[in-house]
């Protein structure tokens, strides 16, 4: 198990791009190493990679902000987020001292209907807004020495947003959504810091 | 131990700020990769050091600020 890495657990979308930016630039500024599903392949063992990954990280960031259907047919809500949210919380409960997992909304109350399981539970509500994102990573995560601000990890968003071009356009990436783009874009992000 | 989630509460990172390197190293990003990514960023530092010069001399001088340099005659 890796202290610094966290596994991050978000929808890979178009429409999630500056939340996904905002999560990526957010922990890296707080000293911690995203990682994600996006260099699984899909198969039968994908599963047991997914849990080997969310073993091998000491905390885990889970967005459930993504409930409504989606427009390709047929249309179907995500279920990924709160299965693999529910993979690190039997994680976490058989080893606390492992592993520590945080949830995040954009709406309040909704995760409560949503996931009722999880009724009585503290969201971090981030208000679909990267500034959101930032100000709910730094409420969950405090560091002791070289705490960064929100709203210098604000300009480093916006620093790193003006980046992406020339980054996708050296390393071939289609999307932000490929492993090559989001290993890019975690580096990038450490190396602006 | 009840505790397993953050919920509400803080986590404390008692572990040291990896550097660019360090991520990169956890990262597998290969030499020519750090190398790009690198100066990238630093383009950005730079301009972003520029820009605040910038901003600081107008400020100064919307403020009617003068050099503290005295004048030799």
């Amino acid at each position: 198990m890796n202290n610094d890495r966290v596994f991050l657990n978000v929808p890979y979308d178009r429409q999630f791009k500056n939340l996904y930016i905002a999560y990526i630039v957010g922990l890296t500024e707080l000293g911690l190493t995203p990682t994600a599903t996006l260099a699984i392949p899909g198969g039968e063992a994908r599963l047991d990679r997914i849990f080997d990954l969310i073993q091998s990280c000491r905390y885990s960031v889970h967005d459930l902000s993504r409930v409504t259907l989606d427009r390709k047919p047929p249309p179907t809500p995500r279920f990924n987020m709160p299965f693999e949210l529910g993979m690190a919380v039997a994680w976490a409960k058989q080893n606390p001292d492992r592993h520590t997992y945080i949830v995040c909304e954009a709406v309040k109350r909704r995760a409560q209907k949503s996931l009722s399981d999880m009724a009585g539970s503290d969201f971090n509500i981030h208000d679909n807004a990267p500034l959101g994102v930032m100000r709910e990573l730094c409420n969950a995560f405090v560091r002791q020495e070289e705490r960064p601000t929100v709203p210098r990890m604000m300009r480093r968003y916006e620093t790193i947003c003006k980046l992406l071009p020339k980054m996708m356009q050296q390393n071939g990436s289609q999307t932000l959504f490929e492993a090559r783009a989001f290993e890019d874009l975690v580096g990038l992000a450490a190396y602006a810091r | 131990m009840d505790y397993i989630g953050v919920m509400g509460m803080s986590v404390q990172i008692t572990t040291p700020m990896p550097s660019a390197d360090e991520v990169a190293d956890s990262l597998g990003l290969s030499k020519a990769r750090r190398k790009f990514l690198s100066e990238l960023a630093s383009t950005a530092k730079v301009h972003s050091s520029i820009k605040s010069r910038r901003i600081t001399t107008t400020a100064q001088k919307s403020l009617g600020h003068k050099s503290n340099a005295k004048k030799v005659y």
